[in-house]
C-alpha cells in the first residue's frame, strides 16, 4: 500500500530555506524538494517532512514569526526509482 | 509558491510550454535524487538550487544586469570564464540536457544532430529556458561541426561570438589560442565597457581557481576505496550547477560539502554498501538535467566514482598559473590551462586516453563505461582506442551510446546490470 508524504509549502524559496535551516537545527527530519505541482503550476521550493514530526515542525516555526509558510499538504508518495522517466 | 511567471514573461519566454517542463521536475527529481539514502547533509544546498532552478539564479542574473553587468552564455569548457568575471560579468553554461527541448531543436538542425545540440537549439528557439533568455550574448567555439553550424543559426537570432579553437596541440596552436583569448578579452571589454587589467584578471583567475580547487577537493573524497561518501548522481549535480552558479558561492558550498565528505570517509560513512562496484564514466558531457546513465548505474548495483568528461574532471582539473603579471602572460597562462582539456575534437588525442587510465587507477575503479551521445562521431570514433587501452591495463570497459530519450532505458539497464555482474 502506498504511503503518503507531507510537503510544507512556502510563498518564497528564501522562506523555505530559512525554515529548512531552523528545522534542521531543531532536530526535525526534513528535506528540500521541488514543490509538487498543484493547481498553481510553478517552480518552487518545498520541504518534505515526516508525519511524526509535524507537530514539532509547527511548534518550532511558531517561535519564528519571521518565517512564514503557506500550508502543509499530504499527498501520495509516488516515488519509483525504476520508473526511468527523466526530465 | 514563488510565482516566477512575471519574470519569465519579461524575458519573453513561452510560459505555457515552460510550465509543461516545470511539471516534470518534482516527480523526476523525487525518483532520481530524493529517493537516495544517506546523502550528505550539505547536499541540501543543491536540492535547493534545483527546486527553483529556473527562478533563483536567473533572478540574480537579472539583478546583475540591472546594475550594469553583462551575462555571457557559453556552451563549452574551453571558453575562459576568467575573462568575463574580470569585468564583473557573469558566465552561465547553456548546454541543453533535456529531451523536452529536442523536438523544437529538430526544427532547426538535422534530426541526426547530437541531442545536446538539438536541445540547446530547442531551448533557445522554444523560449523555454530562462538562462538562454537572460543571456546578453552567446559565446560559441569551434569544437565539433554540429556546434559550429548551430552557432550560425543561433547567431542569426542573438549576438553570438565565436572563439576559433585549434584542433591540434602544437606550439603554434597554443600561440593561436592565446591570441583568441586576447581577442575575446577585447570583445568582452567592448560589450561591458569595463577595461580588463592585469589586476582584475588576476583576481578572476584566483577566484575561478578557488572554484576548481573546491570541486577537485570534493571529488578527491570519491577516491576512497572502501567508502563512497557521496553518490555519483550528487557529485554530477554539483558539477552541473557549477556551470551557472556564482563562482564564489560555488567554491564555498563545494568546500562545505567536501569537508563533510572528508569526515564521512574518516568515519566510514558510505552511501553504498561495501563491495559496490566502482565505475568511471568517460565520454560526452552530461548537461543538466541529464542524470540518466548515473541513475541507471546507481540503481543497478553500481557506484559512479569519477566522470572523465566536460561535466567532470575536465572542468576542475588543472589550475591557471597565478604568477603572471602582465595581460599577455595571463592570456598565455589561460591558454595553457584550457588547452589541457582533452576533448575528442583534437587530433591526436592520446592525452584523453592517458587521463582515463590515470583516473581509473586514482579512483580505484572496477570498470569503465565509455558513453557518447548519439550522433557524436568524435567520441564514438575514439571508442576502440579507449577500449584497447583499457584492455591492455586489464580494466573492463562497456561502450554505450544513448540520448536524452527515456525509450532505451530498459535496454541500458540490462546492459549495465550484465556489465556489473561480469565484474564480480
Amino acid at each position: 500500500m502506498a504511503q503518503n508524504v507531507f510537503y510544507m509549502l512556502f510563498s518564497t524559496s528564501t522562506q523555505a530555506m530559512k525554515a529548512f535551516t531552523e528545522l534542521r537545527s531543531a532536530g526535525c527530519r526534513t528535506r528540500i524538494a521541488p514543490a509538487p505541482r498543484l493547481d498553481n503550476v510553478c517552480c518552487g521550493t518545498a520541504l518534505l517532512i515526516t508525519e511524526e514530526d509535524i507537530e514539532d515542525v509547527r511548534a518550532t516555526l511558531s517561535e519564528r514569526p519571521d518565517i512564514a509558510y503557506d500550508r502543509i499538504i499530504e499527498t501520495e508518495d509516488i516515488t519509483n526509482i525504476h520508473r526511468d522517466r527523466f526530465c | 509558491m514563488t510565482d516566477r511567471h512575471q519574470m519569465w514573461s519579461d524575458l519573453g519566454m513561452d510560459l505555457e510550454t515552460h510550465d509543461q517542463l516545470c511539471a516534470v521536475l518534482p516527480t523526476a527529481y523525487g525518483d532520481i535524487y530524493l529517493a537516495q539514502q544517506n546523502r550528505p547533509e550539505n547536499i541540501a544546498f543543491y536540492d535547493f538550487v534545483v527546486s527553483d532552478i529556473h527562478g533563483i539564479r536567473p533572478a540574480e542574473l537579472i539583478e546583475l544586469q540591472e546594475k550594469g553587468g553583462k551575462v555571457f552564455g557559453t556552451f563549452c569548457v574551453y571558453v575562459p570564464d576568467e575573462v568575463v568575471v574580470a569585468t564583473g560579468g557573469a558566465i552561465t553554461g547553456l548546454c541543453g540536457g533535456s529531451q523536452f527541448w529536442v523536438p523544437e531543436g529538430e526544427k532547426k538542425v538535422p534530426r541526426d544532430s547530437c541531442p545536446l545540440v538539438k536541445a540547446s537549439m530547442g531551448a533557445h528557439f522554444g523560449k523555454t529556458c530562462p538562462y538562454f533568455s537572460v543571456a546578453d550574448v552567446y559565446v560559441g567555439e569551434t569544437t565539433c561541426d554540429g556546434k559550429k553550424k548551430a552557432y550560425e543559426i543561433l547567431g542569426a537570432d542573438k549576438e553570438t561570438y565565436i572563439m576559433d579553437l585549434p584542433q591540434m596541440k602544437r606550439e603554434k596552436d597554443f600561440v593561436k589560442w592565446t591570441e583568441e583569448i586576447a581577442d575575446f578579452a577585447q570583445y568582452v571589454e567592448e560589450k561591458t565597457g569595463v577595461a580588463i587589467t592585469a589586476e582584475n584578471l588576476g583576481e578572476a583567475i584566483k577566484l575561478i581557481n578557488e572554484k576548481r580547487k573546491a570541486l577537485a577537493r570534493l571529488n578527491a573524497t570519491r577516491k576512497s576505496k572502501d567508502v563512497v561518501p557521496i553518490s555519483g548522481k550528487d557529485a554530477l549535480l554539483v558539477t552541473q550547477i557549477a556551470f551557472f552558479d556564482d563562482p564564489a558561492r560555488c567554491a564555498e558550498m563545494a568546500n562545505k560539502l567536501a569537508e563533510e565528505c572528508e569526515q564521512r570517509v574518516a568515519d566510514g560513512v558510505s552511501v553504498f554498501p561495501a563491495g559496490t562496484k566502482r565505475i568511471l564514466i568517460t565520454g560526452t558531457p552530461m548537461a543538466i538535467p541529464n542524470w540518466k546513465l548515473h541513475h541507471i548505474i546507481e540503481t543497478s548495483g553500481g557506484a559512479v566514482v569519477c566522470e572523465e568528461m566536460c561535466t567532470g574532471t575536465r572542468y576542475y582539473e588543472n589550475l591557471v598559473d597565478e604568477s603572471a603579471e602582465t595581460l599577455q602572460d595571463q592570456f598565455a597562462a589561460l591558454a595553457a590551462r584550457y588547452m589541457k582539456n582533452n576533448c575528442a575534437c583534437f587530433t591526436p588525442n592520446q592525452a584523453r586516453i592517458d587521463d582515463i587510465i590515470r583516473l581509473a587507477k586514482e579512483y580505484d575503479v572496477d570498470g569503465v563505461i565509455d558513453v557518447n551521445l548519439k550522433f557524436c562521431q568524435l567520441y564514438n570514433t575514439e571508442k576502440p582506442s579507449v577500449r584497447a587501452a583499457l584492455e591492455a591495463e586489464g580494466i573492463p570497459c562497456l561502450s554505450l551510446e544513448t540520448d536524452y530519450d527515456d525509450n532505451d532505458s530498459g535496454q541500458l539497464r540490462t546492459r549495465v546490470e550484465a556489465f556489473l555482474e561480469m565484474l564480480d
